[in-house]
């Protein structure tokens, strides 16, 4: 399976940073679909049906966490793994409470979130050699 | 001479001529030359004779006329032999026939020539020839005359009797003797053969002599008698003269002989046999005698019977009923008492079974049977019927008798009548067991007492110990009985102890001493003994009784009491009480030295009771006499009050007492101390000042001030509590001051303090007070212990701060500085994120302007982000409000962990982690790893040249400590006081290389501090430093 194949879906309700991550990761080979709100959220990843979801904590009007814990809790969506970007280190239990695969604190370095995203390729697609990281 | 007629002549002719050769030869021989002549002038009664000679089938020969002239017939022919007599001496004179002979025979033909008397010679050999070969045969010859008709002797006629039957006879006989003599002498017994009556010894062989004990010269060839004349009279002469006599053996199997032997007179006996000697033609010639000695065996027998015949006297004297039996058991002697006792046959083998009693009977023969298979002793008690049918006690014994090789070959024993001894002993043993019971009651009762009891016998020695005597003393009644107990008296006391008991023992004394004896364990302690004489009831001394009980406690105790005494008396000196005795009857008092040196006297002087009261401050003397009343009344004195001293200063003394009453309840006697209480007074009274001011001075002032006792119980407030609070005193006292205190605040509030009384620890704590009109503000409360000379905690102060301000604002700003810093990472993030979108976009790009410059864009904004997060932690802390969110984690983990961020970020950095001891701890897991952060990225940043670190985490004593070392350029020791505290850089030879605010370690001390542990630095420049940080470890649950 090659990149391509490889669904990110991110989820930030700051056009800047929903861009530079989404193009990171395009640039990396990966298909990136974007949002920047979470309504019907539920249905546009029942659309996009994404391998990860890279979501935002702090989203306006809604609580990254919440979001968070309530797709965990349905059966459709609790497979899918989240990295949740935040601001502070000590949202870092909330995140993990609400069922958050994994936390990145922002500012964060690019490699760091395509190291992650990697990791999650490689989890799902574990017979393609690694890739160069650039 | 006158010539014979023809008639004659040929009827001689015709008589020689028939009759044999003999006749033949005489008729042809030649006479002329003889004497004789011609035959026919022979002499009748030669002619006469020679018929006869020749005729008869006997030998014969003739020697007729003084010439001897020989004749003689066929018969006898044969025994001249072959050797030429024959026929050569037909005719011949007798001397020339028979020369070698004539010497011997001449005289004997004289004899019979001229005498005229037959004679003869015995048993010659002259064979002839008979049975158609040549005989032995034997003859006797006779000679005798032959008488002519005028009876002169003419010649000499020798005729010949056939012996041979006599001499072969004769022979055998004489070879048989031979044989027998040889048997005699070879033979294995003794023998002897006596010759004639005369009983000569003619033959006596070597084991005879022996027995006779001679030698062959001596009795050989003697009468028996005349060569030991031991022998005579015994009766042996007749005996032997019986066999010679009669011709009777005599046999005797032991024949007693007195005999001689080596020089002695001994008995022997012999087993002899004496048998004739007999001739051939059966006269006795003699005895025969053979003998073998059985003195030993005879001996032995008569021994037998004599010890039989003993032994049968001796069994029938005594009173026992003796029997003796075979070795299978039958019954060979019963002594005479049997039938006595019995009047039953002894020897009857069912009067045994008859006289046993029937319950007796089962047993002794099982016990008889027993024995007789096993050998062993038999012992039996029975009863015997006796003969007027009553029974008896018997006691039966019997022993096996053996022989050389052990065998049992008889039985021989014993029945005792014990009647009345059973009867007595049946007696006495009831007497004694009646005698036994009182001493076993006595010696159970002796044994259960906790006392040690003892007696000892009229001779002083110790007869007895009861079982309590012999625990206490570890000892067995052997050890104790004599004299022995006295081993276990200690040295000390023995002399004492041992004169105490004679004297008494002396005058038959009742006793009492004390001493120590030794206990089972080794140790000796003091006993009371109490020794008593007794008596028999018939008055008879018969020794000591005593009891003893262990006294050791009550001894120890008084000397204990003494020292206590003396050590009380030491202590009251020392602290400084004064003693005093009041006898309340006749108002005696007694006192110490003490307690006149409280009254302000140096020196002992008697005083009396009046003298002393006289000291009392006259405003006090009412308190002490209502003291005395309570004194009575509850047995118990205290007062205090002030005395002027000898000295006339005013002293302040304090009085315990304890009232004695006799039996009616009276007060008899007064004891007590006394006390120089002044300084303390004084002291009280200071304190109250000091406590008087200290509140004026709390209520003047506008935070709240209280005070707790040491259980944290509330127990003073300042003024400015009640007016915030608009409580009273009775609302917060001991626990109502929760009141004041904000419900949601509470809980904490009341879990800190109780922690802060238990441990001791300073008390700190934000909460909220509720102000009168329902208002609540935020307080900084804070208590510390006070604590006394011992370091025991006597009271807590605290204060209480309103912070409510400060906090809202400290709040505000918190918010400010998270919504800033929040709001700041935002735009950094996108920032960031484009620069490095740029650089993936554009690396590689020949132009080395853009990539340096996004290279740099990206560098600063790290910076500005690693700012905006140590301001955002400043805050944190500054405000106090730092707060940790603790979970229990591994140290290992958290290390790794970090390690991964920063080496993501930091590739070219080696960092080598070893784990000596995992930890496991309770703290918040991202402040750690904040701390851990910074302490890897200082040693990035001040470590430029060196891209090594090391990381080690370790358990010492309860903590885990982890350090980061670098090999950068270290931290001089001014540095390193200062480095933790904030705001502090190090100064280096390039500011600009070190960016920061400084608040790295700072913030990392406090998070550590915060969590009860050690931050620290070991360093020296330039080689490099090492971080490390420590932390409780907690248990592995």
């Amino acid at each position: 399976m090659s990149k391509i194949d490889f669904h990110i879906l991110v989820i930030d309700d700051n056009e800047d940073i929903l861009f530079v991550i989404s193009a990171m990761l395009k640039n990396i080979g990966y298909t990136v679909s974007t949002r920047d709100n979470v309504n019907n959220i539920e249905a546009a990843i029942m659309n996009d049906n994404p391998h990860i979801i890279i979501m935002d904590m702090h989203l306006s009007g809604a609580d990254g966490c919440d979001i968070c814990r309530e797709l965990k809790a349905k059966e459709e969506f609790k497979h899918i793994p989240i990295l949740m970007i935040s601001a502070d280190p000590i949202a870092k239990n909330r995140c993990t409470e609400a069922g958050a695969d994994h936390f990145i604190e922002k500012p964060f370095e690019m490699k760091e979130l395509i190291g992650m995203a990697q990791t999650f390729y490689d989890r799902f697609f574990p017979q393609t050699l690694s890739l160069n990281k650039d | 001479m006158q010539k014979v007629s023809t008639s004659n002549t040929s009827a001689l002719e015709k008589l020689f001529l028939g009759s044999g050769e003999m006749g033949n030869l005489i008729i042809h021989r030649d006479w002329s030359e003889s004497h004789l002549g011609h035959y026919d002038n022979w002499p009748s009664t030669l002619r006469t004779t020679l018929s006869v000679i020749l005729n008869s089938k006997f030998p014969m020969f003739l020697f007729w006329g003084e010439e001897l002239t020989c004749f003689y017939n066929d018969a006898y022919r044969p025994s001249l032999g072959m050797d030429g007599k024959h026929p050569g001496i037909l005719g011949l004179p007798a001397k020339d026939a028979w020369p070698e002979i004539w010497d011997i025979i001449n005289p004997l033909i004289n004899q019979v020539f001229n005498e005229g008397k037959p004679i003869w010679s015995e048993d010659q050999l002259i064979p002839i020839f008979r049975n158609g070969k040549i005989e032995d045969v034997y003859w006797t010859f006779s000679y005798s005359p032959v008488h002519n008709d005028f009876n002169e002797i003419n010649g000499v006629l020798v005729t010949c009797c056939e012996t041979t039957e006599k001499v072969k006879t004769i022979k055998l006989l004489e070879l048989s003797n031979e044989q027998y003599l040889n048997s005699i002498l070879q033979s294995p017994v003794a023998k002897c053969i006596f010759i004639g009556k005369d009983h000569i010894v003619t033959i006596v062989n070597e084991l005879m002599l022996n027995l006779l004990s001679r030698t062959a010269e001596q009795i050989l060839n003697k009468n028996v008698f005349d060569a030991m004349p031991e022998l005579s009279n015994q009766g042996f002469e007749s005996i032997m003269d019986n066999v010679f006599d009669t011709g009777q053996n005599f046999k005797s199997e032991e024949l007693k002989v007195n005999l001689m032997r080596n020089g002695k007179l001994q008995n022997i006996y012999l087993s002899a046999v004496l048998v004739p000697l007999r001739e051939t033609d059966g006269t006795i010639k003699g005895i025969n005698a053979i003998a073998t000695e059985v003195t030993y065996h005879v001996k032995l027998r008569k021994e037998v019977e004599e010890s039989e015949i003993q032994f049968r006297q001796l069994a029938n004297s005594l009173p026992e009923l003796v029997w003796a039996t075979d070795s299978l058991g039958n019954q060979t002697f019963a002594s005479d008492r049997w039938a006595e006792f019995t009047g039953l046959d002894p020897y009857d083998a069912i009067t045994f079974e008859k006289i046993t009693h029937p319950d007796d009977l089962p047993n002794v023969i099982a016990d008889w049977t027993k024995c007789l298979e096993s050998g062993k002793n038999y012992s039996i008690e029975l009863r015997f019927k006796n003969k007027e049918g009553i029974y008896n006690w018997f006691q039966g014994k019997g022993e096996p008798f053996k022989d050389k090789e052990g065998n049992i070959i008889k039985w021989i024993g014993s029945f005792t009548n014990v009647h009345d001894q059973k009867k007595a002993e049946e007696f006495l043993i009831n007497a004694y067991n009646k005698i036994d019971e009182s001493e076993r009651r006595f010696r159970k009762i002796a044994n259960e007492a906790p006392v040690f009891i003892w007696m000892s016998g009229a001779d002083k020695k110790c007869n007895f110990f009861n079982t309590a005597w012999l625990n206490f003393t570890g000892k067995t009644l052997e050890d104790e009985m004599g004299d022995g107990w006295i081993k276990g008296v200690h040295q000390d006391d023995l002399s004492h102890c041992i004169e105490t008991y004679n004297n008494a023992f002396e005058k038959r004394e009742e006793f009492y001493m004390e001493y120590r004896l030794n206990c089972f364990d080794g140790e000796y302690r003091w006993i009371s003994d109490k020794g008593v004489p007794r008596y028999t009831t018939e008055g008879v001394f018969e020794g000591y009784i005593g009891a003893c009980v262990d006294i050791n406690d009550r001894k120890l105790h008084e000397t204990k009491l003494k020292e206590e005494d003396e050590k009380l008396n030491i202590i009251i000196e020392a602290g400084g009480l004064g003693i005093w005795e009041l006898d309340w009857l006749t108002k005696t008092p007694k006192y110490s030295l003490k307690y006149l040196n409280i009254l302000g006297y140096d020196e002992f002087i008697e005083l009396s009771h009046e003298q002393l009261t006289s000291h009392l401050h006259p405003g006090d003397r009412a308190i002490t006499e209502q003291a005395y009343k309570i004194a009575f009344k509850t047995g118990l004195l205290h007062y205090r009050t002030r005395i002027y001293t000898n000295k006339n200063s005013l002293r302040w003394i304090e009085g315990k007492g304890k009232v004695f009453y006799d039996e009616q309840k009276n007060p008899i006697k007064l004891t007590g101390t006394i006390r120089d209480i002044s300084e303390e007074i004084n002291y009280q009274q200071n304190l109250k000042e000091r406590e008087l001011k200290f509140r004026l001075l709390a209520d003047s002032m506008p935070q709240f001030i209280w005070t707790a006792d040491a259980d944290g119980k509330l127990n003073y407030f300042n003024q400015s509590v009640y007016d915030y609070s608009g409580l009273s005193s009775e609302n917060l006292f001991q626990d109502g001051w929760i009141q004041i205190v904000h419900p949601e605040d509470r809980e904490a509030n009341l879990k800190l303090w109780n922690e802060s009384i238990l441990t001791g620890t300073d008390f700190l704590f934000e909460h909220r007070f509720g102000r009168f009109d329902g208002e609540f503000r935020w307080q900084l409360s804070r208590a510390i212990p006070q604590r006394d000379g011992n370091g025991d905690i006597q009271m807590w102060v605290g204060t209480s701060t309103d912070i409510n301000d400060l906090r809202e604002q400290d709040q505000q700003k918190d918010y400010f500085i998270k919504m800033a810093s929040h709001e700041l990472k935002t735009p950094m993030t996108s920032i960031k994120g484009y620069v490095q979108l740029l650089q993936s976009m554009y690396s590689g790009n020949e132009n080395a302007f853009l990539t340096s410059s996004l290279d740099k864009l990206n560098n600063q904004i790290n910076k500005i982000t690693n700012l905006i997060g140590e301001l955002l932690d400043l805050s944190k802390i500054k405000s106090g409000n730092l707060l940790l969110q603790k979970q229990e984690f591994c140290i290992t983990q958290l290390i790794e962990e970090v390690i991964s961020e920063i080496s993501y970020v930091n590739p070219d950095h080696k960092i080598t982690f070893s784990q000596i001891t995992n930890g496991i701890v309770v703290a918040d897991r991202i402040r750690i790893g904040q701390v851990l952060t910074n302490f890897l990225t200082n040693a990035i940043k001040y470590a430029p040249n060196s891209l090594e670190i090391y990381i080690e985490s370790d358990i010492i004593d309860d903590h885990v400590i982890v350090s980061v070392e670098d090999r950068g350029i270290g931290i001089s020791k001014a540095d390193q006081q200062k480095i933790f505290e904030r705001f502090y850089r190090v100064e280096g030879k390039n500011e600009k290389t070190f960016p920061g605010f400084g608040i790295g370690l700072f913030i990392a001390s406090e998070i550590i501090q915060r969590h009860g542990g050690k931050i620290g630095v070991k360093s020296a420049t330039p080689k490099g430093s090492i971080f490390y940080f420590s932390l409780p470890k907690t248990e592995i649950k």
